[in-house]
């Protein structure tokens, strides 16, 4: 359960999140990020109180077991768009970022195929499978990524003055683009809408819990938000199209067998970016699975239905990445952002109708 | 039997084809079809008012480093309206791709920094494919030229120039060192003033010279920091040691050599108005040269005596920039550090420094006399 959060909210770093942020820090972005810190643990804490009460069953079953047809299709199926949407926000803008700093000349077409090609074989494994994929990577990763990170505090060309400049800027009122940009973090918790089925026994999540998630929370987006800022300065921080690299950039690792620090970011974001990615489209793909079966796609006795999905889902995003610039994918994504609360929404309505028909 | 099954046959065709698909090229060059530029610099146009000249320099990859006795490098230089009109007619200049990916330094010009010092940083900074770690250098003449000169000690495989700032080979605090966003950053923040080191070449460019500074801010003349003024603000700025002293008393000369060094400032303020800069140093050193034989027991006198040498030299570049109203040290950025941001804390800032007082206390610290009394 912990790595389904924490893979989302390290995953952020690299999407369009800490943009939002700092394109808002005249705006009092601090406010919004602890506001934002609060509600986000508030909701973690409500949607596993939910789940554990119908433990073993995933999101699907429970809408299906107690409700009627006419309530949970248009949920599901705007659940799955969502987390679709999710996930190719986190594909489009590694692949635009991986065009922009590593390999100029490859065609975003080859990129995004790559990508695709590989997720859609995650998708398709088993959701207990993609758990173990989930823990491995990320394991494996986490040093490095330790590393990454304390290089890049410890940095001497961090000026922490620029910090407290921005941290000077904490008399303005929250706007609501930063705040649901930063609990956008926080969203990983809603994958137990499938993952729920795996967990048999009643998860526990009691203040140890909450003091873990809430400080790991907290220590993400303070180093999202003030950490490019201590490299680029306040007054421009707004114009960098994408704050984290350009900050990784600005590390020299003197004795390092690579200088430049931002290749291995690059790299070790490319797990990040793909862990995620994968468990918003496998999520995706078992809600839609879940109330779409078409009989009539058969190939020697095997249901193609999913397989439908997934080369949907990979033509779907490939069309886009053509489509799509990065000043319009900031645009939508920061729509998306922003209509997330109605999802949180309809996501406790929903489970506090199937609870009190399943009390009846 | 089967040794796979039908999934697994799938599962291995699409992997070999999309391997054969991105091994095909796709986009991909060859490190052979590939120049790497390890310098560039900006020079204004000698024909047309508002072009610049272009300098790139390229390393010529060599088989081997130990047959090599000198690097070879390839300069190619043109003008045009812009930075990217003069790399893209460039790139004509060569058979192959020009790879920026390993640019370490940028020089430019002196008589850019006045006014289109944006306009030329702006092209390095938004390609994606140059490092933000370049460091970024000033020429008084031309920054061809800096870039043309090949110093007698540079080795097959390493570049003179750069090896200046990455404090691998020469540590002095005569040299400054900027990295091109830190010098982005300081551009374009309030209440710090960006610093560049000048690099000089001497006349048949054979050797290269770092040891003078330029305060740069956007629309007046770059003041000069000299070698001296430039190890003050290395001294402050960066905690920099490693440079010594002269004091005379009582007839006997003796040379200070300052080990570390401690900086910290602050700013005290009353009635929201900046009032006065509190700044304390504090430095470990020891003697390092005297026309008379000295004992230890005087080490308290000599201390004394130092911070008073130290202080001078101190309060000289401060004034000096004070002055000139310019702050490389941050001292603005300190005071907006300390305040709740509004429209009006810069410009009570800016009201004030020129005339803020300074308090400089000092401290040194002289361990021994060396090794011999």
């Amino acid at each position: 359960m912990y790595y389904l959060i924490f893979v989302t909210m390290v995953a952020n770093i690299i999407a369009t999140v800490p943009r939002i942020l700092v394109i808002e820090s005249k705006n009092g972005v601090i406010f919004s990020m602890i506001a934002a810190l609060f509600v986000g643990v508030i909701f973690t804490y409500f949607v596993i109180l939910f789940f554990n009460k119908f433990s073993g069953l995933s999101f699907p079953e429970i809408l299906k077991k107690h409700t009627s047809k006419w309530f949970y299709i248009p949920v599901i199926v705007y659940f799955g768009i969502s987390w679709f949407l999710a996930g190719t926000i986190t594909l489009i803008t590694y692949v635009f970022l991986f065009t922009t700093f590593v390999s100029l000349e490859t065609p975003l077409i080859t990129t995004t195929l790559a990508f695709v090609i590989i997720v859609s074989f995650g998708m398709l494994m088993k959701s207990e499978s993609v758990l173990f994929t989930l823990e491995t990577v990320f394991v494996l990763l986490l040093p490095i990524l330790i590393f990454l990170f304390v290089k890049i505090i410890t940095d001497s060309n961090l000026e922490w003055n620029f910090v407290q400049v921005a941290m000077m800027n904490i008399n303005i009122t929250p706007s609501y683009r930063s705040f649901s940009a930063a609990s956008y973090i926080f969203i990983g918790v809603v994958n137990i809408v499938i993952f729920n089925s795996f967990f048999k026994e009643k998860l526990k999540f009691g203040f140890k819990q909450i003091s873990i998630i809430s400080t790991v929370g907290a220590v993400v987006l303070f180093i999202t938000y003030f950490i490019p800022i201590g490299f680029n300065g306040f007054e421009q921080i707004e114009h960098m199209n994408f704050p984290w690299v350009s900050t990784s950039d600005s590390v020299r690792m003197k004795y390092g067998v690579i200088e430049r620090l931002v290749f291995i970011f690059i790299i070790i974001f490319l797990g990040i970016s793909f862990l995620s990615l994968l468990v918003h489209w496998h999520v995706s793909l078992k809600l839609f699975e879940s109330i779409f079966h078409f009989n009539k796609l058969k190939w020697k006795n095997k249901n193609l239905t999913s397989y439908f999905f997934v080369v949907l889902f990979g033509a779907v995003s490939i069309y886009l990445v053509t489509k799509i610039d990065e000043f319009e994918l900031f645009k939508y994504s920061s729509y998306f952002y922003n209509i997330f609360p109605l999802f949180y929404f309809i996501l406790f309505l929903s489970l506090f109708v199937a609870k009190r028909r399943a009390k009846i | 039997m089967y040794l796979l099954d039908r999934r697994k046959v799938v599962f291995l065709y699409v992997i070999v084809i999309q391997c054969i698909v991105l091994l095909a090229g796709c986009g991909f060059k060859d490190i052979d079809n590939r120049l790497f530029i390890i310098g560039i610099g900006v020079d204004p146009s000698e024909k047309e008012e508002g072009h610049y000249k272009v300098t790139l320099k390229l390393s010529i990859p060599v088989a081997s480093i130990k047959q090599e006795k000198k690097p070879s490098y390839q300069y190619l230089v043109h003008e045009g309206e812009n930075i990217e009109e003069a790399v893209r007619i460039l790139e004509t200049h060569t058979d192959k791709t020009l790879e920026f990916g390993h640019t370490k330094i940028i020089m430019v010009n002196e008589a850019l920094l006045e006014n289109n010092i944006k306009d030329v940083m702006d092209y390095f900074v938004r390609r994606g494919d140059m490092q933000l770690i370049a460091w970024v250098g000033v020429a008084k003449e031309s920054a061809e030229e800096v870039l043309r000169a090949e110093p007698k000690a540079e080795e097959a495989v390493s570049t003179s120039i750069t090896r200046f700032f990455d404090n691998t080979g020469t540590e002095s605090p005569y040299i400054v060192s900027a990295f091109m966003f830190e010098f982005r950053r300081n551009t374009r923040s309030l209440g710090i003033d960006p610093v560049l080191p000048i690099v000089e070449t001497n006349d048949d460019g054979s050797q290269l010279i770092v040891n003078k500074s330029l305060i740069v801010q956007e629309g007046r003349v770059p003041f000069e920091l000299s070698s001296r003024l430039t190890r003050e603000y290395n001294t402050l700025a960066n905690d920099l040691g490693g440079y010594s002293y002269k004091i005379e008393f009582e007839g006997n000369n003796i040379v200070v050599n300052i080990g570390k060094t401690k900086v910290k400032y602050k700013i005290i303020t009353e009635n929201k108005k900046p009032t006065a800069i509190n700044m304390k140093i504090e430095m470990t050193g020891e003697i390092i040269e005297s026309d008379k034989d000295l004992s230890l027991n005087n080490l308290e006198k000599y201390n004394k005596l130092a911070e008073d040498e130290v202080k001078k030299h101190v309060l000289e570049f401060l004034t000096t920039v004070q002055k000139e109203n310019l702050d490389p040290i941050g001292f603005g950025l300190k005071y907006r550090t300390m305040h709740i941001n509004n429209k009006d804390t810069m410009k009570k800032w800016n009201e004030a420094y020129p005339e803020l007082p300074i308090d400089l206390k000092v401290d040194v610290n002289l361990k021994s006399t060396g090794t011999i009394e």
